[in-house]
């Protein structure tokens, strides 16, 4: 372990303070957790566990209650450049482009202002959109808005992606192809990267390491990490470790 | 398909005034005195450009019109904004605002001619009365209905209070503030007439209430339908606006 890790939370606790009820909830409680430089992260765990939480601290838009985020050894306060995060529901904003988008992902950062418009074109080749250049992202399917999400969040060149379930609002069929396409452009670019999912098969097919939530309060389960030889095995024992939480979760919401 | 719709309302419409015709002109069913038919309408309208008395009458409302409604644009929309993006704007500024809104305003016209006179003035200041609330409300929805996730996007690439505001807020606002401003164009039209009411011997409202005294009820009408006309050809020219400053907005919903 000659390197620090590029991502270190410590005893991180979250409490919401609910308005219409005037409760306060434990969404997220001691969690700790590394990532290392390069790794791929994925993060599995029952609706409601406070993966989503957790990500947004990570990002900077949330503050914690109780403990501590360091990225790149510095503390966490608010969003940075470091970081670049992709939204389940792609945000685009839905009176720019598609270059005009993914421009957006830069803009605010001055120091990129000179080559802005190469680095554009390049995101873009990079996650296949080119020739979408001037669409607006009513006039792409699902799976083309998130190829623009993605490209956005790679502009600026961040060191770190946080993926809040990226391909969980594409159809099954795109989300296969968009899985395998993922991939590549993570590899091709050698990011860092903590994903979001609710599927075991996605957790296992991109991660390096797997944190499982449990709710309840949310906080890690367990970590485990992937092998090119455990991937069948991991699938079951992920399956049985996550069955109860997630019928646990289904309730919970239908009450 | 958008052709057809159009033809069905020029029908509708041509449709309505053969009907009322006959039923005046043809069948008699109506003093033509109370109920004029739409010719004698048309011949009223034409009488009124002829003598020049329409022309200057509209002259005096349409600055009115104009100077009430683009204060009202001028005023409203920061005003919505400021109530829309700001909590303590809201809370502070919010009563008031909705009181203001809740008054039936058409009730303060004598009062307004007795404090400012039979002049301009208080024309204007009730066009802007009626103008100001549809657009600054609209434009206060707007603000608010910004998609969160788009302000969370926003600060994740470095955007700050103001950047937000100007990159995301106002862009996603800018289709309720245009058709907050298409009601104004509505609002401000009722203006012309209400502020004309009491006091002041100029203006299209003032012409209105004076030839129904009369018992010229075919240039009261006509004079009527012109306002109708006019706002709807403003309205319009809002609609197109918004279709051109906002082509991602739902097309085809006006
Ligand atoms: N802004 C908020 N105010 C109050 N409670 C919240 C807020 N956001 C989340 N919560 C609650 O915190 C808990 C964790 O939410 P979070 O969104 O982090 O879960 P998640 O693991 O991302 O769920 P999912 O898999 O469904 O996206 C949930 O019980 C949720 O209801
Ligand atoms: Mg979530």
């Amino acid at each position: 372990m000659a390197t620090d890790p590029i991502i270190q939370i410590r005893d991180l606790s979250v409490r919401y303070h609910v308005a219409r009820t005037g409760n306060r909830l434990i969404a997220v409680q001691d969690v700790d957790l590394d990532v290392m430089e390069g790794e791929f992260l994925t993060v599995l765990g029952p609706s409601g566990c406070g993966k989503t939480t957790v990500l947004n601290c990570v990002a900077g838009l949330l503050t914690p209650t109780t403990g501590t985020i360091l990225a790149g050894g510095r503390p966490v306060t608010a969003p940075g450049p470091d970081r670049a995060v992709v939204f389940q529901d792609y945000a685009l904003l839905p009176w720019r482009t598609v270059a005009d988008n993914v421009r957006f992902g830069l803009e605010m950062q001055p120091r990129l202002k000179e080559g802005a418009a190469d680095r554009i074109a390049e995101a873009i080749r990079l996650v296949g959109l080119s020739g979408f250049e001037n669409s607006y992202p009513r006039e792409l399917s699902g799976g083309m808005q998130q190829r623009a999400g993605l490209a956005r969040s790679l502009v600026a060149d961040p060191r770190i992606l946080l993926m809040d379930e990226p391909l969980g609002a594409v159809d099954a069929l795109t989300r296969e192809v968009m899985r395998a396409e993922l991939k590549r452009i993570i590899d091709a670019t050698g990011k860092t990267v903590v994903f979001i999912t609710h599927s075991i098969d996605e957790a296992v097919q991109l991660g390096d390491r797997i944190a499982v939530f449990s709710s309840h309060p949310g906080t890690i389960k367990e970590i485990v990490s992937v092998t090119p030889g455990n991937r069948d095995g991991l699938r079951d024992q992920l399956w049985k470790s996550l069955e109860s939480d997630a019928v646990a979760a289904a309730r919970g919401a239908a009450e | 398909m958008r052709d057809l719709k159009r033809w069905a309302v020029a029908l509708e419409v041509a449709a309505l005034f053969a009907l009322w015709e006959l039923a005046i002109s043809g069948l008699k069913l109506a003093n033509p005195s109370f109920v004029p038919p739409p010719s004698a309408i048309w011949t009223a309208f034409t009488g009124m450009l002829a003598d020049g008395s329409l022309p200057e009458h509209a002259w005096f409302s349409t600055q009115n019109a104009v100077a009430g409604f683009l204060l009202a644009v001028v005023v409203g929309v920061p005003c919505g904004l400021a109530l829309g993006s700001s909590r303590l704007v809201s809370d502070v500024a919010g009563p008031p605002f909705w009181t203001a809104y809740a008054m039936p305003r058409i009730a303060f016209q004598p009062l307004l001619v007795l404090w400012l006179g039979f002049g301009a003035a208080p024309k204007i200041l009730i066009i802007f009365l009626m103008a100001v609330f549809p657009i600054a409300i609209n434009t206060m929805d707007g603000i608010r209905g910004v998609d969160p996730s788009l302000v969370r996007a926003a600060r994740v690439y470095g955007a700050g209070r103001i950047q937000v505001f100007l990159k995301v807020q106002l862009w996603a606002a800018l289709p309720l503030i245009l058709t907050g401003i298409r009601m104004g164009v509505a609002r401000a039209m009722v203006g012309i007439v209400v502020g004309e009411f009491i006091g002041g011997s100029q203006g299209l409202g003032y012409l209105i209430f004076r030839r129904s005294a009369d018992f010229d009820l075919a240039s009261a009408l006509a004079l009527t339908l012109l306002l109708v006309v006019i706002a709807n050809v403003l309205m319009a020219l809002v609609s197109l606006a918004r279709r051109i400053a906002a082509p991602w907005y739902a097309e085809g919903v006006s």
